[in-house]
């Protein structure tokens, strides 16, 4: 299992993993909450990311002893805190987990109008991520660099061609619903966000390179800026309608028809977009593995059961419960402790690294001064 | 006799007495002398020339020493124990033991049959050198020293098979190569412990480690020019006797779509010809599975003038399109493989039997749809165009196609995500395989899908290991 990642692959990454999964039901959501604002909450969302990303960049360049997330969590908080902070994680990720692949399964059923059965929808998923996740965050990391490209052409496809549609006038005016409603929409749903969090999972596994902050954030902010156009466009296309409007991609991509003769080109590129989705899936299976691993000190890392209760839970888990709710629930109980996670966490990174990094480097001196 | 030679012509001749291609014949020059040669690997000239004729010029008061020194032959080797007598003697080299002298000497009199050097069936180019790689060691390694006639090349001559002990040699460009893959090249050829080797294929499963099941990370060229320029590119070439493919390593994808006229060739061109290429391969994997999803599932993506033909050709067939396509597969690559395995004369006309009786009396009797035929054999034509990886895009189109079928365009996007996931995580010797694409190395990509002008290439490529990177001084 390779695990070594370069800084660009890592900001390619972020870049198509911020607009994927994004675009399925939490546009509706936000409409419903704040109607034409929908987008201002998502770019104050992704405007507090890139601040939190920050942070977590500068983590990984102060790392010079190469410390994973367990051993700096070990050093700083003690193994009961760490642990603590591992089992938030592992929900959060297996919440957000199962909200995807219910979203996706909902995309291609509302997409291409054909309902097929969820297990075997899920399954052969499930085991492509398995299989994928066996041979490490590095294929992972090269098979987003291959796809990127034509991801990125269908998703600028998707979002130009609509465009001539849409009528902007239809988001004024800006800010209707007030700073507070803004604010306490932007803090309900900071659960569908935060997408850097697999990078604590691979803080030791990123090549040192000279220039980490310009790459990850640049790419991040190209990721963020198409995330907040997608919302401005569907707000510009279905006005008060977006909130009785679900899964966005679905209907946004209709517009790319121009005429009935010529075919549903648009499902192409909904298809290829979804290889976004299942990228996405793919590295929030991996850092839940690592988590699951660090939790339960697990050594052997080729496959194993924390990755194969992942899978088997995504699986199952839509079949006893409606996951939207259940994301819900658990994010209206688990909200604090996530956000501990998502937003605090980031911010005290640096220094817990700094910290970490500096108690190694003096056990290693004094382990040389005793030989 | 001493002991020296008494002990090993009486080894040998118990050894290998028995056998009716054993020749020995006893001289008389003032010392016993013995020639002993293995007859079907002598030529019978060459023993008489170099070996019979300069001892009875001697006359019959030699020494020991003198009667080793006497030949004509430029390849003479001392033999001072058992093992060189057996293996020099199997080689085809005529051994003459004399009495008293502390060793025997084997003079080369192997028997020089074999093909000649021609053009290369499988890589005919347009422009460029047509000389081929034949199945004598020697020769296949005069064709690359004449290429490269540097002392910095370096071969080491290793032995593999019990009991064809096959002549392995390593080839390498010292100071370019890094000297760690060469080791671990001549380690990894050292283990082997088997019987026998026939070809240099039956090394490539040895030398691929990781033991990848569908794509090969061994090259192998039949092409003098192309193993030279792996060679200077800092790769290894590994040349077996008996065999007229040259393997080459470190060995990545990209590698299958560069063919050996492409370097001869107007770079704008090369490129044009690589993207058909690379298309060509897409459209043999994904054309047919992409077709029956969207006959089965998803029509409503095909433009409606283009669908009503569709529809018109497919109404009478009596599959589905899953089936109607797999069985055009399953005929093309039936037709496939007997026109590999059948007499050249015959062949030509059995493919073009299979392809218009079979194909035009299927559609006619209205069991296949021609939109389906025409998909295809497209897509089996395109698969020619890597044609290293030919089967594999076979399977691979086979499987695509039943997933697509299956589970319609979410099965072909899952299964070609499940491939790249599998081709990313592929090295070939510490190089990732999918280089220059994923990870993207930005130098080699200059010699990748596209072709930038030679002039440009000041250095060698960065995807795998090499010593010297720069290769032209501006």
């Amino acid at each position: 299992m390779n695990n070594q990642v370069k800084v660009n692959q890592i900001a390619l990454i972020l870049m198509l993993i911020v607009s994927g999964g994004k675009y399925m039901s939490l546009p509706q959501t936000l409409s419903q909450q704040v109607g034409r604002d929908a987008w201002l909450v998502t770019a104050i969302l992704l405007a507090v990311d890139l601040v939190c990303l920050a942070m977590l960049v500068w983590a990984v360049k102060l790392n010079k002893s190469k410390l994973s997330f367990n051993q700096t969590l070990n050093h700083c908080v003690g193994k009961v805190v760490a642990k603590a902070i591992l089992i938030v994680f592992a929900i959060f990720m297996a919440v957000r987990l199962a909200t995807l692949y219910s979203g996706v399964y909902e995309l291609f059923v509302a997409t291409f109008g054909i309902r097929t059965n969820w297990i075997g929808f899920a399954l052969p998923l499930a085991v492509l991520v398995c299989f994928g996740v066996s041979k490490g965050m590095q294929p992972l990391a090269r098979t987003n660099q291959l796809l990127c490209v034509i991801v990125l052409i269908s998703l600028v496809a998707i979002l130009v061609l609509p465009a001539r549609n849409a009528n902007l006038s239809q988001l004024m005016p800006v800010g209707q619903s007030g700073a507070k409603k803004l604010l306490s929409v932007s803090l309900n749903n900071g659960f569908w966000f935060s997408d850097y969090v697999f990078l604590y999972f691979v803080l030791d596994a990123i090549k040192p390179s000279k220039r980490v902050f310009l790459p990850i954030l640049g790419f991040f902010a190209i990721g963020a800026t198409l995330t907040v156009f997608m919302y401005v466009l569907f707000t510009g296309l279905f006005g008060n309608m977006a909130q009785y409007t679900d899964l966005a991609m679905s209907k946004v991509s209709q517009f790319v028809v121009t005429s009935a003769v010529n075919g549903r080109i648009d499902w192409l590129f909904v298809t290829i977009w979804t290889l976004s989705v299942f990228i996405k899936i793919l590295i929030f299976t991996f850092s839940l593995y690592k988590c699951l691993s660090y939790l339960f000190d697990a050594k052997c890392c080729k496959f194993s059961l924390p990755l194969g209760i992942a899978a088997t839970s995504a699986i199952l888990l839509p079949l006893l419960v409606t996951v939207n709710d259940l994301s819900q629930v658990v994010s209206s109980y688990l909200r604090y402790p996530f956000y501990a996670v998502q937003y605090l966490l980031p911010l005290t990174m640096p220094l817990m690294v700094s910290i970490a990094n500096a108690n190694t480097t003096t056990k290693e001196a004094n382990r040389v001064k005793q030989k | 006799m001493t002991n020296f030679t008494n002990n090993y012509f009486t080894q040998l001749q118990s050894r290998c007495g028995d056998d009716d291609d054993f020749r020995v014949r006893t001289l008389n020059l003032g010392t016993t002398v013995k020639v002993v040669s293995l007859d079907s690997m002598c030529d019978d000239n060459k023993v008489v020339e170099y070996v019979v004729k300069p001892l009875l010029a001697m006359g019959q008061q030699c020494t020991p020493q003198q009667v080793l020194q006497a030949t004509f032959a430029t390849q003479v080797v001392p033999c001072v124990n058992f093992d060189d007598v057996v293996t020099n003697y199997l080689a085809g080299y005529t051994l003459v033991f004399a009495d008293g002298a502390d060793q025997c000497v084997a003079i080369d009199t192997f028997v020089a049959t074999g093909r000649t050097v021609t053009e290369p069936p499988t890589s005919a180019v347009m422009r460029g050198p047509r000389e081929g790689f034949v199945e004598s060691v020697k020769t296949n390694l005069m064709l690359i020293r004449k290429r490269l006639r540097t002392d910095k090349l370096k071969t080491t001559t290793l032995t593999v098979g019990k009991y064809t002990n096959t002549m392995v040699v390593v080839c390498h460009l010292d100071g370019v190569a890094a000297q760690h893959l060469v080791d671990k090249v001549i380690q990894s050829i050292s283990a082997i412990n088997i019987d026998g080797i026939l070809d240099s294929s039956y090394l490539s499963q040895y030398l691929d480690k990781q033991h990848t099941y569908l794509f090969q990370r061994v090259g192998s060229t039949e092409k003098p020019d192309v193993a030279v320029a792996k060679l200077l590119e800092g790769r290894i070439a590994v040349v077996v006797d008996g065999s007229p493919m040259v393997l080459t390593l470190p060995y990545l994808f990209i590698e299958d779509l560069q063919s050996p006229g492409d370097y001869y060739e107007n770079n704008e061109v090369t490129s044009l010809g690589r993207i058909l290429r690379f298309v060509s391969a897409l459209i043999s994997v994904l054309l047919p599975a992409v077709y029956v999803c969207l006959q089965k599932y998803n029509y409503q993506i095909i433009p409606l003038k283009f669908l009503i033909t569709i529809l018109n050709a497919t109404e009478a067939i009596p599959f589905s399109p899953l089936t109607e396509m797999l069985l055009v597969i399953i005929i093309f690559d039936i037709l496939r493989e007997a026109n590999l395995r059948m007499p050249s004369a015959v062949g030509m006309s059995l493919s073009l039997v299979g392809a218009i009786v079979l194909g035009d009396a299927a559609v006619k009797a209205g069991l296949l749809g021609a939109p389906a035929v025409m998909v295809g054999a497209l897509s089996g034509i395109g698969l020619y165009t890597m044609p290293k990886n030919t089967l594999v895009f076979s399977i691979l189109r086979l499987g695509v196609t039943l997933v697509g079928g299956l589970m319609g365009l979410y099965g072909v996007v899952l299964a070609m995500l499940a491939i790249v996931l599998y081709l990313t995580s592929l090295q070939s010797y510490s190089a990732p395989f999918l280089a220059p694409y994923a990870p993207r190395i930005q130098h080699d990509k200059q010699d990748a899908v596209f072709q930038d002008d030679l002039a440009t290439f000041n250095q060698r490529p960065h995807s795998f290991s090499n010593v010297n990177r720069t290769r032209r001084r501006k």
